[in-house]
């Protein structure tokens, strides 16, 4: 009974909705924090990830068989974190939520730890799409080709937006000073 | 390229076989490399170790509750009437009737109104095109954008130019004069001709967005050869790709 | 200040064994083809003069002693620093035989003429950068991976790269012929004087348009016709064609 991502969204297309409560449980964390990591806000981010599966429950006939699942419920994330940055016509709070080392109680912290703040303000510093792609290629491990159909353009952009990407962050990464 | 598009392809796992083991020997002889890789590699590391954290329970209710309703709701079905569709055709074609009406009227006043100067237009640009100069020649491509309307000679000089002009630079802005003109079958077909022999990537891929562009189904078949052929660069087999993706709406 | 600095380092280049080849030349173009990572720059004089900074270590080709590289077309080194130079008609052309010898990316420095333009090909990975500087004939270059910086340029030229970045500050703008700069997954970003006029084609289906002129859009049948990814319009009441595209990144033209 182990379904693909893509078998039981074509199931629930074809009208076995409790399908997606199994899409829901192996993706909630994964959108949780694909939203938390750019927005800071847990409240934000659980509206943000209750709002795709809305979109998925409502939007379910839209699925067609050759799309990867993965590819196909990032498109819509993406598209949702989107609409709220247009509503409200300003940034989505996190970048200024986590500015400065300093902020951080830093006598309990291991040096593991340092370094993953570390991560957390230089991830901060990067704008949404460079945040999306780091999340989609190293974190969900997906293909340029599917990330591709996330962004809507060429798998030859995203290794060019890759490139970008990781040269900003080692930029920002190596600029923050850690007293050890 | 430069070395770090280079290490980030490495640490990407973009690099063929053949590829990595000419880095990796690389990385043995050069020390700047190697420095630059173990930042890289440093900040991968990080990168790759980033932690979950934990959505509250009132997700998951809140997501069931969504489901349930919805399950609900599904049960009672609408149907589109047939008098609705009836109504949505018809505003429909007189619509199209009305915007193909108004694309002819102003498209015969406009060619009426200057012919003699077209002519003119014309001729200076076929001088130009003899320039021995490469910018030159481009700029008489430019004079096409001066035509609303495709006319026959500045079609011909174009295509002649995108075929047969030595450099890639002309050949180029060639396609990108002729894309103004791109529902016109003889440009169409010209494209798709071009498509096969073309040989500078960038030339290429300029073919390809135009073809995908306009939804030619004629390239779908060179299309798949770019993509299945050995000797072609990756970003071009990428672009061609996508450019199937778009025609056939996949 | 700028000099003292160039003459230092020229100095100190001498001492650590820079290289140069010279020949005399005279009007025409400067070919090059597939020429790593190159720096170009006219000056008053009638010699074309490339050089390079030092030589890498040749231990790893002990075997080759005694033996010339060769490239595909049967050229050789005829320069003893990689390059197979050779007069092409009006034209001088240099094509470079295997790998650079330079070290790292410093590449080639080459100093021509004022009276000659250029014209470089390059397909490769291996080549970074190409930097022109102070050109005032035309300059002609298709790249697939080089990045493009051309500094104190006037046109006509034409520039092309597949995923280079270019960037052009113009000391004018030249009004006999055309300036078209392409890039499909770099950014392009032109300065020219203030006062430049030009009939602008702008272009970017992906990217966005950055400028801090004021663009006179073009107008037909009394609609703008304008979207942020496409622009054609005139500065200063129009002049010679600026061409500036880019598939997927921004583009920038600005004040000087």
């Amino acid at each position: 009974m182990n379904y693909t991502d893509e078998e039981l969204m074509q199931k629930a297309k074809a009208g076995e909705l409790k399908c997606i409560s199994i899409l829901f449980d192996r993706y909630n964390v994964r959108l949780y924090n694909f939203f938390f990591q750019q927005t800071r806000d847990k409240g934000q981010s659980e509206d943000l990830t209750q709002n795709v599966f809305e979109r998925i429950i409502k939007y379910r006939e839209n699925y067609t068989e050759k799309k990867n699942f993965a590819a196909w419920i990032y498109a819509i994330a993406r598209n949702v974190h989107m609409d709220i940055y247009r509503k409200k016509r300003f940034d989505l709070p996190g970048n200024d939520k986590v500015l400065s080392i300093a902020d951080i109680p830093d006598e309990t912290l291991t040096t593991e730890e340092i370094h993953s703040e570390r991560l957390k303000i230089a991830m901060a510093q990067l704008n949404q799409d460079e945040q999306q792609l780091i999340w989609m290629t190293r974190f969900e491990k997906m293909k340029y080709a599917e990330v591709a159909t996330v962004f809507n353009c060429s798998e030859g952009a995203i290794k060019a937006k890759i490139h970008r990407t990781m040269k900003n962050l080692k930029e920002v990464f190596f600029k923050i000073n850690i007293d050890e | 390229m430069n070395k770090e598009n280079k290490i980030i392809d490495y640490l990407e796992g973009q690099m063929s076989f053949e590829e990595s083991i000419k880095f990796e020997q690389e990385l043995k002889k050069d020390p700047v490399l190697k420095e630059e890789f173990a930042t890289y590699q440093l900040m991968y590391n990080e990168v790759d170790q980033i932690k979950l954290e934990k959505p509250s329970i009132t997700l998951k209710s809140n997501f069931d509750h969504l489901l349930e309703t919805e399950i609900k709701n599904s049960r009672k079905t609408k149907t589109l009437t047939f008098r609705n569709i009836r109504n949505v055709a018809a505003v429909a074609a007189i619509l199209v009737i009305g915007i193909l009406v108004g694309q002819n009227w102003t498209q015969r006043s406009f060619i009426s109104k200057i012919d003699s100067h077209n002519a003119e237009l014309v001729s200076e640009m076929k001088r130009n095109m003899n320039s021995e100069s490469v910018s030159g020649r481009i700029e008489a491509l430019q004079v096409s954008h001066q035509f609303k309307s495709p006319e026959n000679e500045v079609l011909k000089t174009l295509i002649k130019s995108m075929k047969n002009d030595e450099s890639p630079n002309v050949r180029l802005a060639a396609v990108e004069a002729l894309d103004n003109f791109a529902k016109e079958e003889i440009v169409r077909t010209a494209f798709v001709k071009q498509l096969s022999q073309e040989k500078d990537p960038f030339v290429l891929i300029a073919l390809i967005n135009t073809l995908s562009e306009q939804k030619v189904e004629k390239a779908i078949d060179p299309l798949q050869h770019i993509t299945n052929a050995n000797d072609v660069a990756k970003f071009i087999k990428d672009e061609a790709h996508m450019g199937l993706i778009k025609i056939e709406k996949i | 200040m700028k000099y003292l600095l160039t003459t230092i380092i020229m100095c100190v280049a001498l001492i650590a064994g820079a290289q140069e080849y010279k020949v005399a030349h005279n009007g025409g173009k400067l070919i090059l083809e597939g020429v790593d990572d190159v720096k170009i720059e006219a000056y008053d004089g009638s010699e074309v003069i490339f050089s390079i900074n030092s030589k890498k270590d040749h231990k790893e080709s002990e075997r080759a002693a005694g033996l010339k590289p060769i490239n595909s077309l049967g050229l050789e080194d005829n320069t003893d620093i990689g390059l197979s130079v050779s007069k092409d008609g009006e034209n001088l052309k240099a094509i470079q035989i295997g790998q650079c010898m330079c070290r790292d990316n410093e590449g080639y420095t080459i100093k021509i003429p004022k009276s000659m333009g250029i014209d470089y090909s390059h397909s490769t990975y291996d080549s970074d950068h190409l930097r022109i500087k102070n050109v005032n004939k035309e300059i002609v270059v298709s790249t697939n991976y080089t990045n493009i910086n051309l500094e104190d340029v006037t046109g006509p030229m034409s520039i092309k790269t597949v995923y280079g970045d270019i960037e052009a500050k113009f000391a004018s703008l030249n009004q006999n012929s055309s300036v078209s700069l392409n890039s499909v997954y770099g950014f392009v970003d032109a300065a020219i004087p203030s006062t430049s006029k030009a009939r602008l084609n702008l272009r970017t289906p992906y990217g966005q348009i950055y400028t801090d002129f004021d663009i006179k859009v073009e107008t037909t049948d009394g609609m703008r016709s304008l979207t942020d990814k496409k622009i054609e319009g005139t500065v200063n009441n129009g002049g010679v064609d600026l061409i500036l595209k880019s598939g997927y990144e921004n583009i920038y033209l600005r004040k000087k």
